[in-house]
């Protein structure tokens, strides 16, 4: 559905250096420097849109949750 | 192994998160409308009534379940769809999401829906509910699917569970009629399953999996699709013959049954071996998708129209 969007995978541009993935919650391994802008732009869209998308489906179960709510005290 | 290869790339690369997209193809998107419509055919044949917002919940629920299955189906066989052509582009495989957020994923959603349908809705449906995912994701993903040529028969069951959620879910309980609802599609699946199996066995071949094209041969498929459309239509009749539905539901289901075993008779006729010339398998394997649409809305409309 979303195939060659997620290029970042596959990016021989990468220059982050070989890691253990242990090493990831050291601060020099949090560097943001690796991230070019282009990567920077396409990570935060995608989050944005995971956000937005999740924002929705949370907003809908609250309706849902307080439609159920009211069929059940109206029945009792 | 597929795990391997995404942790390698992981620390060379920067993980870019999946996209929302990918987690809704996870859930199966074509799989599971064939599941909410027989659900919402099991749910409006059901006598009595349901609120809309309840019943909205419980095809809900069951849609989200059904969505779980999928999900965790996926984690667990990531490494086979990479190696079919017809599922390499999947997320997994595909490279395009961590094999633990579909995990994670899977386990949420289930246990969402799960949650939901006994709160909202009631306890038996939510029961099931749980059961069909279980038998789905473990008993057929994990056990039947990779060691027997009967996979999808037994595993067909998991399939067959959601017209009788959508009737527990109205009447709180289980009677011949989702019964009935229950064994047309378990009767179906295999006819349906195979008749694909038989144009795809190169693939199924590649990833190993032993479905019967693969271990019995192509003769002896073609015999068990037509042996089992035979019980299949007896099942889709049993309805009206149990006086169940009016005589619209028995004309309607006798027409289906008719062209479905005409088709059936056509693949065991065949003798081709090269998919190119398995032309009755795939008429076969398209209107079976027809079939269950048309013979579950008939029903559904009758029984409708009787109450």
């Amino acid at each position: 559905m979303t195939d060659g969007k997620n290029t970042l995978h596959a990016s021989p541009k990468s220059a982050r250096p070989e890691r253990a993935p242990s090493d990831w919650s050291r601060p020099e391994a949090q560097q943001v420097g690796t991230v070019s802008p282009e990567e920077s732009k396409l990570i935060r869209a995608r989050q944005d849109s995971r956000s937005r998308m999740l924002g929705m489906i949370l907003l809908a179960m609250c309706v849902l949750f307080f439609a159920i709510t009211l069929v059940k005290i109206g029945a009792s | 192994m597929l795990q391997a290869e995404f942790m390698t790339i992981a620390t060379h690369n920067i993980a870019l998160p999946a996209d929302w997209r990918d987690f809704l193809a996870l859930t199966k998107p074509r799989v599971m409308s064939l599941v909410v419509f027989t659900a919402l055919c099991g749910l409006l044949s059901a006598p009595g009534s349901i609120h809309p917002v309840i019943g909205f919940t419980a095809i809900l629920c069951i849609a989200l379940g059904a969505g779980a299955s999928g999900a965790l189906n996926q984690y667990y066989e990531a490494d086979i769809d990479a190696k079919m052509a017809r599922t390499a582009k999947r997320p997994l495989p595909g490279g395009r999401m961590e094999p633990a957020s579909a995990l994670q994923f899977g386990i949420g959603l289930a246990a969402f829906s799960l949650g939901i349908m006994g709160v909202g809705v009631n306890w038996l449906a939510a029961g099931l509910l749980a059961f069909s995912i279980f038998f789905y994701a473990v008993v057929y993903t994990i056990w039947l699917k990779p060691n027997t040529p009967q996979n999808i028969v037994i595993g067909g069951a998991a399939g067959a569970f959601p017209p009788v959620i959508g009737w527990a879910a109205v009447t709180g309980d289980i009677t011949v009629i989702p019964m009935l609802l229950f064994a047309i599609i378990f009767l179906w699946t295999p006819p349906h399953f195979w008749s694909l199996a038989l144009f795809m066995k190169a693939d199924y071949a590649a990833a190993g999996i032993p479905m019967l094209p693969n271990v019995a041969g192509r003769m002896a498929t073609r015999n068990q699709i037509l042996l089992y459309s035979l019980p299949m239509s007896a099942a889709a009749m049993a309805p009206f013959a149990l006086g169940e539905t009016s005589v619209w539901y028995g004309a309607g289901a006798a027409l289906l049954n008719m062209i479905f075993v005409a088709l059936a008779f056509a693949v065991w006729r065949n003798q081709a071996a090269d998919a190119a010339d398995m032309k009755p398998e795939k008429r076969l394997f398209a209107f079976s998708i027809l079939y269950l649409f048309l013979l579950f809305a008939v029903f559904a409309a009758d029984r409708m129209v009787l109450a």
